[in-house]
């Protein structure tokens, strides 16, 4: 949570740094000195395509990944704080996500073997009453159907440019680049936290965390693609005040590099596994929704 | 002095386990005869439900652990002969099974109890006197006269202090202590144990084990039938048994209750091999403590179907190993005069 914390403060940092040294000259000339602004805007709004064009190739092109996933409200009466790590290999994906979240023992781990129709979750001691093993088997979710953006860190792509899609008839976006003295690089746009809200879904947001319905309409969120010195993506962050004493949401998908595949679990052995029929895993869910709100 | 009963009576056997509580005589006089027979001979018990269940309502709680002493290494083999005779399960002879289940896990997690297996395997109630409850665990197998019950020796016979378990009743696929018994309780009519375990098994006052009986380390149970008139199997089916042949990875279940259990729950050891016999013994990596006695030993497990066949059960055990006598003839001989092959 710090970590994001400072991710936004140095890109706030950077904009004054490069706001100052902007417009920089080899010699003095007479006049005002006028920002191009719309061809600035445009020059922004092409690198910030390309960008998240080239950070969604990558992810959605069957290449390993490992990075974490996060949802978070920082600032408000009601801090909370979800982190997934993900690990995704192979194509199609085996997919491992390790999920936990500033209630204590609310954590879920989940195991998806490439191809496979089931997805295993490992449940923390909140939901301990719910499955008498280790494991639980359940029908798949980010597996059933060849949609890239049901896979972890995919949504967060598909979210955001869902969100940013969404903004067409609305006001402008506005771009911003910053650049730090390491050479990393924040470019943002903005768009509404009515369209962030709407994405919730995809973004795979915590059920109740953010209501679309009831968001303010004016409210702006601000989506940034972050790359290292040399160009490469590193993470992707969407941001907004949610209004009042609510504080702020992130949402967002950090790289963490390569993967190693020793990280990669073994499936568990059948064992250590009860499974839960298609049947009966609406109710399955709906106790962990239960359990998580009491 | 309740705690020194209890005390006294954990060091009985190698790997049951005492239950806390009170206890005390139940309603009516023991219905059972707890002379020593001749070895390998049966035993009669003349059930008497009523009596066995109240006790056990008064008794079964949680459990305390026992001391173990490994046997000597070095001693001269006298394994139970395989025979390579082999009794399907009740569902039908096991043709595949699953590699994924062939995992070692030795932590004692939570079993699933898939198919088959959530019905035949269960915790034995027992007592050596009315001042001595214990607990085991057991399982069903197939057999002709569709009431056997296969448990360890020394969950029916005491090493130490000479003499046969009395209250014998089986709860197949148990929760919390009885809690909830899915497929009824059973009681024990007729003990089976081999003459080298009677003879030749010796255990002291601190749950020591000595003696080369302890390689025959098995038992079989006759049920009654139920007030339906069913037999246990009719309910429960039966796992298979192999009286010495190939194994194709190894599966201990039970349900140990001593800490870090609790013997709410059945769980499981698992190998893709047991290493060398330890002596006699099978033995397994496996973290599971007392109350786990008695609990099935199998191989070729399916673990779709919840069928296999059993090798031995959960005898003695510590330092992160289990030990198994193995079925061989003697135990083969002791399940047809049980009415297995009849």
């Amino acid at each position: 949570m710090r970590g994001r914390a400072r991710l936004l403060a140095a890109g706030a940092l950077a904009v004054v740094v490069v706001a100052g040294v902007s417009g920089c000259a080899t010699e003095e000339v007479d006049g005002e000195a006028h920002a191009d602004t719309a061809a600035r805007q445009q020059f922004l709004a092409t690198t910030f395509e390309e960008r998240m064009a080239a950070a969604t190739e990558q992810f959605s092109s069957g290449s390993d990944l490992a990075g974490l996933e996060y949802v978070s409200i920082l600032g408000g009466a009601d801090e909370f704080d979800l982190t997934r790590e993900v690990t995704l290999v192979g194509e199609p994906a085996t997919v491992v996500v390790r999920e936990s979240s500033s209630r204590e023992g609310d954590t879920i781990d989940l195991y998806h073997e490439g191809g496979s129709d089931t997805d295993f979750l490992l449940l923390g001691s909140m939901f301990s009453e719910l499955s008498p093993t280790l494991w639980t088997e359940v029908p798949t979710v980010i597996g059933a159907e060849d949609d890239p953006c049901l896979l972890p860190a995919s949504r967060i792509f598909c979210g955001a440019t869902a969100a940013l899609a969404a903004e067409e008839g609305n006001e402008a976006p506005i771009y911003d680049l910053s650049t730090d003295d390491a050479g990393v690089s924040r470019i943002s746009v903005t768009t509404s936290l009515a369209n962030l809200a709407a994405q919730a879904g995809t973004l795979a947001l915590p059920s109740g965390l953010v209501d679309a319905e009831t968001v303010d309409e004016g409210s702006v969120a601000t989506i940034t693609i972050q790359s290292d010195a040399e160009g490469a993506f590193t993470a992707l962050e969407l941001s907004a005040p949610l209004g009042g004493e609510s504080g702020r949401l992130l949402v967002g998908f950090e790289s963490t590099g390569a993967v190693d595949e020793d990280e990669v679990p073994a499936a568990p052995s059948p064992f250590d596994v009860t499974t839960i029929d298609a049947s009966d895993v609406d109710a399955f869910y709906e106790e962990i929704q239960r359990l998580r709100d009491e | 002095m309740l705690a020194a009963t209890l005390l006294t009576a954990a060091g009985l056997t190698a790997c049951t386990v005492t239950v806390d509580g009170e206890a005390v005589p139940a309603d009516s006089a023991p219905g059972i005869n707890v002379d020593v027979l001749a070895a390998g001979e049966s035993i009669d018990i003349d059930s008497d439900p009523g009596a066995t269940n109240d006790f056990w309502d008064d008794n079964a709680s949680n459990a305390s652990a026992p001391a173990y002493e490994p046997p000597p290494e070095g001693e001269e083999a006298l394994t139970d002969k395989p025979t390579g005779v082999l009794v399907d399960p009740t569902t039908g002879p096991v043709e595949d099974v699953d590699p994924e289940s062939l995992q070692d896990s030795a932590a004692g997690n939570p079993f699933a109890s898939p198919g088959l297996s959530g019905q035949v395997h269960g915790r034995l109630y027992g007592a050596f006197d009315d001042q001595s409850a214990y607990v085991c665990s057991a399982t069903v197998v197939n057999s002709a006269g569709k009431n056997i019950v296969a448990t360890a020796a020394h969950c029916v016979y005491d090493a130490f202090s000479k003499r046969y378990a009395q209250k014998l009743q089986f709860v197949p696929a148990d929760r919390n202590q009885m809690e909830e018994t899915p497929y009824g309780i059973w009681y024990a009519n007729k003990i089976f144990a081999p003459k080298e375990f009677i003879e030749q098994a010796e255990a002291d006052a601190s749950g020591r084990t000595a003696g080369n009986g302890w390689y025959y380390d098995f038992a079989f149970l006759t049920m009654d039938a139920n007030s339906d008139g069913q037999q246990i199997q009719d309910v429960t089916g039966g796992q298979g048994i192999s009286f010495g042949g190939e194994l194709n990875g190894v599966l201990s279940i039970g349900y140990p209750a001593a800490p870090p259990f609790d013997g709410m729950s059945e769980r499981y050891c698992s190998a893709s091999n047991v290493a060398d016999r330890y002596t006699n013994d099978y033995v397994l990596n496996c973290d599971m403590t007392g109350g786990c006695s008695g609990g099935a030993w199998l191989t070729k497990f399916d673990s779709t179907t919840g069928a296999g066949y059993l090798i031995g059960s959960n005898s003695r055990g510590g330092g992160g190993k289990l030990l198994s006598a193995a079925l061989g003839e003697v135990a083969l001989a002791l399940y047809n005069q049980a009415g297995g092959g009849a």
